[in-house]
């Protein structure tokens, strides 16, 4: 009963912030599940509530995430006609973009010399929690470490990718969303798919794409990736 | 009355596409995860027609996405320690990995359209 209290509690926080940053007119970088997820930890922190009472207190929610991935292709079939017509530019965006990602956080991690076990948690880093807990168990690597990473990256996208690429002229649905969903998975869809549904469905199919390929790929070069 | 129940119905349909998803990544050792195939199996769904009166609902799940984010970026805390021994490292590898991720892949929608 308290979960669902608290899981229906967060939800209404979500949508009053969302509705918050809208009525001030806030720029796009404000991400409401950042301003959300600070205001809720420094609640628990307030209360001294511990973090596994917390994640035990929001398994409702846990639990939505699978259906709300799976309700996703709502967005990706009401604009499955523009999507096709994109099909190469997006396949090659998803494989470049996804390529890159990989490499520059390995690249990066080794460059900044950030020790093995951030290395090996890294690797995952650009794809949604769901498929980085997928690969991370199946190559033995930190799971919940990875997991949050994927998480944290995906705050970062969010947060810094709309103002960038709209600088650099790259802000129209389907180049921002494509980069949403492959640079930033879930959060960065979320981001860019409530000011413009065709963005969400790009990202969407990014996020998914990503995913797929990381989960296909990272696995038979883990021992070079993460060695 | 209807509409409340025809909502309950999608959603459960949703529910039911995902663990269908887990079940097909348990039985044949897909390398993807179950959510992933749910949403597949959905779409082939709403191909053929059918379960089109579930895309109100999905659109309303969908939007509570971000929501559902929340905790588990709430738990990023429980890393705290390792992820402050990173420190401004760790936060450069981020940033710099998110911006080159984002601009390749947008570069690469740009500029192979058409």
């Amino acid at each position: 009963m308290s979960a669902l209290v608290a899981s229906a509690g967060i939800v209404a926080a979500y949508l009053a912030v969302v509705r918050m940053i809208r009525w001030l007119a806030l720029p796009a970088a404000v991400s409401p599940v950042l301003v959300t997820a600070l205001g809720i930890g420094a609640l628990l922190a307030a209360t001294g509530t511990p973090l596994a009472r917390f994640a035990a207190m929001t398994m409702p929610l846990h639990l939505l995430l699978a259906p709300a991935i799976v309700a996703l292709g709502a967005g990706v079939h009401a604009n499955r006609a523009t999507l096709r017509r994109a099909g190469r530019p997006l396949a090659l965006a998803v494989t470049a973009g996804t390529a890159s990602g990989v490499a520059s956080a390995v690249l990066l991690a080794r460059a900044l010399g950030l020790g093995p076990l951030l290395t090996a948690a890294t690797v995952t880093r650009t794809v949604s929690t769901p498929f980085a807990v997928l690969v991370q168990t199946r190559v033995g690597g930190p799971v919940s470490l990875a997991a949050s990473l994927a998480v944290a990256t995906g705050v970062v996208g969010a947060v810094l990718l709309p103002p960038l690429l709209k600088a650099l002229r790259l802000g129209d649905a389907a180049t921002l969303g494509t980069a949403a969903g492959v640079a930033a998975h879930l959060v960065g869809t979320d981001a860019v798919g409530r000011r413009d549904p065709l963005a969400a469905a790009f990202a969407g199919a990014g996020l998914v794409g990503a995913g797929i390929l990381v989960a296909l790929v990272v696995p038979p070069l883990w021992p070079w990736l993460a060695g | 009355m209807r509409r409340t129940a025809g909502f309950i119905a999608s959603i459960v349909l949703l529910f039911l596409l995902a663990r269908i998803g887990d079940a097909a990544v348990a039985a044949f050792a897909l390398p993807v995860p179950g959510a992933g195939v749910g949403l597949a199996a959905y779409l082939v769904l709403l191909a053929t027609g059918l379960g089109e009166g579930s895309i109100p609902a999905a659109r309303g799940l969908a939007g509570l996405l971000g929501a559902l984010i929340v905790p588990p970026l709430v738990g990023v805390a429980t890393f705290a320690p390792v992820l402050a021994a990173g420190g401004w490292r760790l936060a450069a590898a981020l940033v710099a990995g998110v911006v080159v991720t984002g601009v390749v892949t947008a570069a690469t929608v740009r500029f192979t359209a058409r």
